[in-house]
């Protein structure tokens, strides 16, 4: 098929100021002009249906959706977009506003919230905390739960009103003293360039003669490809390649596995060959000279299938006889493993008292506003593929990609600049391949953006499990044993596209929660089922565990009638018991979980709330209050598995005396660059400024992990901290040498070194640094016997961790284990089941806090993420297996108005197992925050005696279990 | 996903637009703020051969208020709607359903005669049905109006391909109110009803119309005429209200079930039927 060339017609608009002219096609939508044609890249895209605000500029000052537009639109108008607003340098006062108050993480929907942010500041200047919700309410993020953007907005409106604003936060002017960084919120070092549209997220840059991908996925759950005619497709205008399954087969290798642990593997491509597992697995892809010809081809392609019978539920898939995914396995299980420690049944026969319950819990996913992208090309003269990607770990897709590809990992360079949200779901590489696939077919550049509905389809889905759990407990309430099957729906693979089998393990190791369990037996399996894969999302089983362990210990307070919070308290692991090793092996490293729960009570004010409770009810109105205890293990070394457990950090010196750190962690909008520069500043007194952190390439970085398990502040920090102060040893011999005292006789002084108790004898680390690289040079600065440079690496691991089981399968896997106790109040309107959350807080701890901005907006965010999944967020399969959910129209995210502000409370029980006594926290809030919702539901509903299982808690399943408890009473 | 291929006409004037269109065929559609049609464009669920953009029409973004009513051109942007003081004051269910499409870069291009084509849940279309009023359509022929309770119950593509709507013409009452229902403060009614409310007795007395919870937005005029008999609040509306949900069949989507929405009908009923009551009765006092 050939299509006529289009036609072209001029566009004159105002941008930014300036007069801009250009000939554009009828279809270009403005996103793309502004992107593709003037270069504008901090304008983005995270949508494809105007659901999300990230493309938002202002036309004539008013914000609009730019991908909702046709660049024509904008003739004769005034366009302003976020480098319109100011630049590095010269920020504007909102820009400045953000970068004080942490009002970003990821960077990646800012560019739009501060546009719509700055219409609302132009035409109301003293807006409420609720105006600024409402105004930004189009505005979706992820990372940061609003809190902080709104703060943000607010203290931009006061600034821009005349009324001074003493900084409350982020104190990193130059005038603070050196040393003692950490415990400081540093302004981070990548807001200037994220708030003024200068990230460098994947898309942003691209070589010339890009080509763009686009993906053809099967409209079935479960079908045999019959017939693939790309004939069309190759014909039309603009396609430079078409690619099926079988093509891509040729040159390629199945996925590898990510983790093995008695697990079951399937055989897998990242084009579907001859069959489809899930609606959505990939059967052909374009590379074509833009996006739109792309999508155009797209439409052509034929595909003939033939329908098999699909398996959507658990029940299904393990149903005897049911259809097999993998006809090579004997069923549908891809996990299957028991733990049994203590006397399991004879604890059970002799409690006092028995409850059981079975615990389900709805499939949703992290969904991070930067779906994935990745840009490869290939060079056949030396077979070297580089490959731009958004990952949470570079080496770990070198290695992914290396053994798909058959190409040698010193061959493969991956690079990631900005990524814009991870939460575990860029950990893998699954469809990443198919542009790399095309870049070495057509020896063009590739590259591949997800639509959004191609994320929700084809990204990991996570959670989608049941419990079955039954404790026994004493007269006193304590627990005597408990018994657990825990059944996960693994989608079509937990193994090799991603790797969410190895979630219900973490589950089965951690039901014993925060709490004293003398005598556990446990089994788990995993089923395949004809949905998308299962891999992390914020949690990886934590969750499951935590979510297992409350809302048991909720429905057993009210089984036993004791308050939930003393039957807590009756089981807490106490202050003085740490380090404790639990029953399936893991160490906690530290902890006052009574005072956790102490704290979240004297927030709420209890007897204060129950009085209010009961006024309102009079008036018709329900509130209640929830609460549950959090576990946050954290730094996974995982065996048989590639997370298995190292990061190196190597620190160098360099000429000017400013140093490098170069880590293989990588910031996905957590804020790593910024918290690694400040543990590295404090070994030398320096400024974080002084510290440049590369990350984020694999070429020069030695070989890291990454971004998952929270492992920034146990794996990232500590590798960091020992390669400085290895670095530090270097750096005083240098300086005794050439200051001809001994080594013992210096010491790291602010910007220096210098000798103790002469602080005017001393060399700064610029004499030091051009005296070592330059004048003179090594040979007579550097004292005999070490190496002449300027640089040490070190390589951290988790010390605790312990892979050699012992006769009952106990294994040591984490590094540290923050904990918390999180406290909710909602209210429901029991006439139409919609539930409004009225506070939100959490008691925290995470030992040593490096920078508590970064933190409180880590805990923050989480907690949103956490409410979101509860209240709404579900990925829904119908029966035939054809999910219901493409966008953000009806995956439901929580929007800025809907959000409650969260309070936090912290303690501080550093860590003993790392370097600093930091530990991991990035995923506390969706861990700790769905089961206090539910019991703060239930708490609501209490004259109705209800109690929750299905989740999410939707207005039309709380008017079901309201009618149902009506009927009965 | 990105559109397709088509031709792109933008008139500068009605007359010109009219023109355009008289060449028209089912294949050409007319872009006014686009929110809904280039959504799906990009899903390629439409795939227009020709687009007449008729958003430069400057002649079309305007409030009137009369003795008749209030009269609202069809390119005015919601965003003005829900700020207009003159709307507020004269039809407050509108001002309140404007301020409750989408978000506000959504009512910022949105505009009142392209909300009053998405059809089922269109927040603007309860309020005109509610209203009594009309949906004003020129053709070569020249302007004419349609019922809105008519123009509602067309379907997917209300506006005959040579037409398209150049005002809207609300009824007005001392009490107007809109109330609706949805998962987040950005989304599409669950259940929407707006009521207009003139003190006394009579024929037009009360009038409300829903939402969201049948296949296009309807009148429910024997909820009406029982409230206007026995008031707002006699337990005879809530059962009517009830007896109507029963009887409606609202489609099911990831938001909320069928089931659901007939469910919540009468709730969100009511609550419109009060303010509106509550609003006519102030104004009678002042």
């Amino acid at each position: 098929m050939s299509m006529p060339p289009e036609s072209l017609s001029t566009l004159r608009c105002e941008v930014n100021g300036e007069a801009c002219s250009a000939h554009v096609p009828a279809r270009l939508l403005l996103v793309d002009f502004i992107r593709d044609h003037l270069g504008l890249t901090g304008t983005h895209i995270a949508c494809d249906d105007g659901k999300c605000g990230a493309c938002t500029v202002r036309l004539d000052g008013a914000p609009v959706k730019s991908c909702l537009m046709l660049a024509r639109q904008v003739h004769g108008r005034a366009v302003q977009t976020v480098e319109g607003l100011g630049r590095p340098g010269a920020m504007s006062v909102l820009q400045r506003a953000f970068s004080r108050h942490h009002g970003l993480q990821c960077g990646y929907c800012t560019p739009g919230m501060l546009l719509s942010a700055q219409a609302l500041l132009e035409r109301n200047a003293a807006p409420s905390g609720a105006e600024v919700r409402a105004a930004i309410a189009g505005n979706l993020c992820r990372c940061t739960g609003y809190q902080h953007i709104v703060k943000s907005v607010l203290a931009a409106a006061t600034e821009l009103r005349g009324e001074t604003t003493p900084s409350q936060a982020g104190d990193a002017s130059d005038s603070a003293p050196a040393g003692n960084w950490v415990g400081r919120s540093v302004a981070r070092s990548q807001d200037p360039r994220l708030l003024t549209g200068r990230g460098h997220y994947t898309a942003d840059q691209l070589p010339a003669g890009t080509l763009h991908a686009a993906v053809l996925r099967s409209p079935h759950a479960h079908a045999r490809i019959v017939r693939i005619d790309v004939t069309k497709a190759r014909a039309v205008r603009g396609v430079v390649d078409v690619m099926t399954g079988t093509d891509a087969a040729a040159i390629s290798q199945p996925l590898p596995p990510t983790i093995n642990i008695a697990m079951r593997l399937n055989q897998c491509y990242a084009l579907a060959t001859d069959r489809v597992r899930y609606q959505g697995e990939p059967v052909a892809a374009v590379a074509a000279v833009d996006a739109y010809i792309a999508d155009d081809a797209l439409q052509t392609i034929e595909v003939e299938y033939e329908l098999l019978a699909p398996v959507t539920t658990l029940e299904q898939s393990l149903a005897a006889g049911a259809p097999r995914l993998y006809p090579e396995w004997p069923d549908n299980r891809c996990l299957e493993w028991r733990f049994t420690a203590g006397d399991v049944a004879g604890a059970v026969a002799r409690s006092a008292r028995r409850v059981r319950a079975q615990i389900p819990h709805h499939r949703y996913t992290g969904t991070p506003m930067e779906g994935r992208v990745a840009l490869a090309s290939h060079d056949a003269s030396d077979n070297k593929l580089t490959v731009t990607m958004s990952t949470q770990s570079p080496h770990l897709a070198r290695t992914l990609l290396a053994q798909t590809l058959g190409i040698p990992e010193a061959r493969i360079q991956v690079i990631t600049r900005d990524v814009g949200g991870g939460f575990g779901i860029k950990l893998q590489v699954d469809a990443e391949v198919i542009p790399c696939l095309l870049a070495i077919r057509t020896g063009r550049p590739v590259l591949w953006i997800e639509t959004r509905a191609e994320h929700f389809l084809s990204a990991i889905h996570a959670r989608d499990y049941v419990w079955e759990i039954e404790g026994g407990f004493d007269a006193q309430g304590r627990i005597t044993a408990l018994r657990a099957a825990l059944t996960g729906d693994c989608g079509c693979d937990g193994t090799n596209r991603a790797a969410g089998a190895g979630q219900l393990l973490v589950g089965a190791f951690y039901l014993p929660g925060n709490y004293k369990v003398p005598a556990y037996e446990i089994e788990v399996i995993g089923a395949v089922t004809n949905k998308a894969p299962s891999g992390a999302y914020r949690g990886y089983g934590k969750d499951i565990a935590n979510y297992g362990i409350e809302r048991f210990l909720a429905i057993a307070a009210r089984e036993l009638d004791i308050d939930a919070n003393e039957l807590r308290r009756r089981n807490l692991i106490q202050r003085d018991e740490f380090p404790c090793e639990i029953i399936t092996g893991p160490i906690y490293d530290s902890g006052d979980y009574p005072q956790l729960l102490a704290m979240a009570e004297a927030a709420i004010d209890l007897p204060q709330f129950r009085a209010r409770q009961q006024r309102a009810r009079a008036e018709g109105r329900y509130l209640g209050v929830g609460f549950a205890m959090m576990l946050e293990p954290s730094g996974a070394a995982v065996p048989n598995c590639i997370f298995n457990g190292y990061e190196t950090a190597t620190v160098r010196m360099m000429p000017e005396g400013d140093l490098m750190l170069l880590s293989g962690m990588q910031d996905i909008g957590q804020g790593v660059e910024t918290t690694l520069a400040q543990v590295v500043a404090d070994e030398f007194r320096v400024a974080p400024a002084a510290v440049n952190v590369v990350l984020g390439e694999t070429q020069g970085i030695p070989y890291g992990l990454g971004a998952w398990s929270s492992r920034g502040a146990s794996f990232g920090a500590s590798a960091a901290v020992e390669a400085a102060r290895r670095l530090a040893v270097k750096v005083r011999n240098i300086a005794a040498h050439m200051l001809e005292v001994a080594a013992d006789d210096v010491e790291i002084a602010e910007g220096g070194v210098c000798v103790k108790g002469a602080p005017f004898r001393r060399l700064s680390y610029r004499d030091i640094g051009r005296a070592v690289h330059l004048w003179p040079g090594p040979v007579l600065t550097v004292p005999k016997g070490q190496e002449p440079n300027l640089e040490a690496t070190y390589t951290w691991t988790n010390p605790i961790a312990r892979w050699t089981p012992d006769a009952a399968g106990t294994l040591s896997i984490y590094a540290t284990h923050a904990s918390g106790c999180f406290a909710v109040i909602v209210e429901v309107d029991v006439e139409t089941g919609q539930i409004g959350v009225e506070r939100l807080y959490a008691a925290h701890d995470c030992g040593t806090v490096i920078n508590p901005q970064i933190v409180e907006g880590q805990l923050i965010g989480g907690c949103i993420q956490g409410l979101g999944a509860v209240l709404g967020e579900e990925l829904v399969y119908d029966a035939a297996g054809n999910l219901q959910n493409r966008g953000f129209g009806d995956y439901l995210i929580p929007t800025a108005p809907d959000c409650p502000p969260v309070e936090i409370g912290h303690l501080v029980s550093p860590s003993p197992y790392t370097s600093l006594g930091s530990k991991g926290m990035g995923e506390g809030g969706p861990v700790g925050v769905p089961p206090a919702v539910v019991d703060a539901v239930e708490d609501a509903l209490a004259p109705w005696n209800i109690r929750i299982s299905a989740l999410p808690l939707s207005p039309e399943r709380i008017l079901d279990l309201i009618d149902t408890s009506r009927d009965k009473q | 996903m990105r559109p397709g291929v088509f031709d792109y006409l933008r008139p500068e004037s009605v007359a010109e637009a009219v023109a355009l269109l008289g060449e028209g065929d089912s294949e050409t559609y007319v872009l006014a703020g686009g929110q809904a049609l280039i959504r799906q464009m990009r899903q390629r669920e439409l795939r227009p051969r020709r687009i007449i953009d008729i958003s430069f029409i400057a002649e079309l973004a305007y409030v009137l208020r009369d003795a008749a009513g209030l009269t609202v051109g069809a390119l005015t942007p919601v965003a003005v709607l829900a700020e207009d003081p003159v709307v507020r004051e004269s039809c407050r269910a509108l001002s309140e359903a404007a301020a409750r499409v989408g978000d506000v870069q959504v009512r910022t291009r949105a505009t009142a005669g392209g909300n009053v084509c998405t059809g089922w849940a269109s927040d603007i279309g309860t309020v005109l049905v509610a209203s009594g009023g009309d949906v004003i359509v020129r053709n070569a022929a020249g302007d004419y109006g349609i019922p809105a309770a008519d123009f509602m119950a067309r379907g997917a593509r209300p506006c005959p391909p040579a037409e398209f709507i150049v005002a809207l013409r609300f009824g007005t009452a001392p009490g107007s109110a809109f109330e609706k229902l949805s998962r987040r403060a950005v989304d599409p009614a669950l259940a929407s009803a707006a009521a207009f409310i003139h003190p006394g007795v009579g024929d037009a007395a009360v009038r409300l119309a829903l939402g969201a919870v049948h296949t296009h937005i309807i009148r429910a005029e024997t909820v009406e005429r029982i409230a206007a008999d026995a008031g707002v609040a006699a337990p005879a509306v809530a059962g009517a209200l009830r007896a109507l949900a029963q009887s409606l069949q609202p489609p099911s989507n990831p938001h909320a079930s069928a089931a659901y929405r007939r469910r919540i009908l009468p709730v969100v009923a009511r609550r419109a039927l009060e303010a509106a009551a509550r609003r006519a009765g102030e104004g009678r006092r002042a």
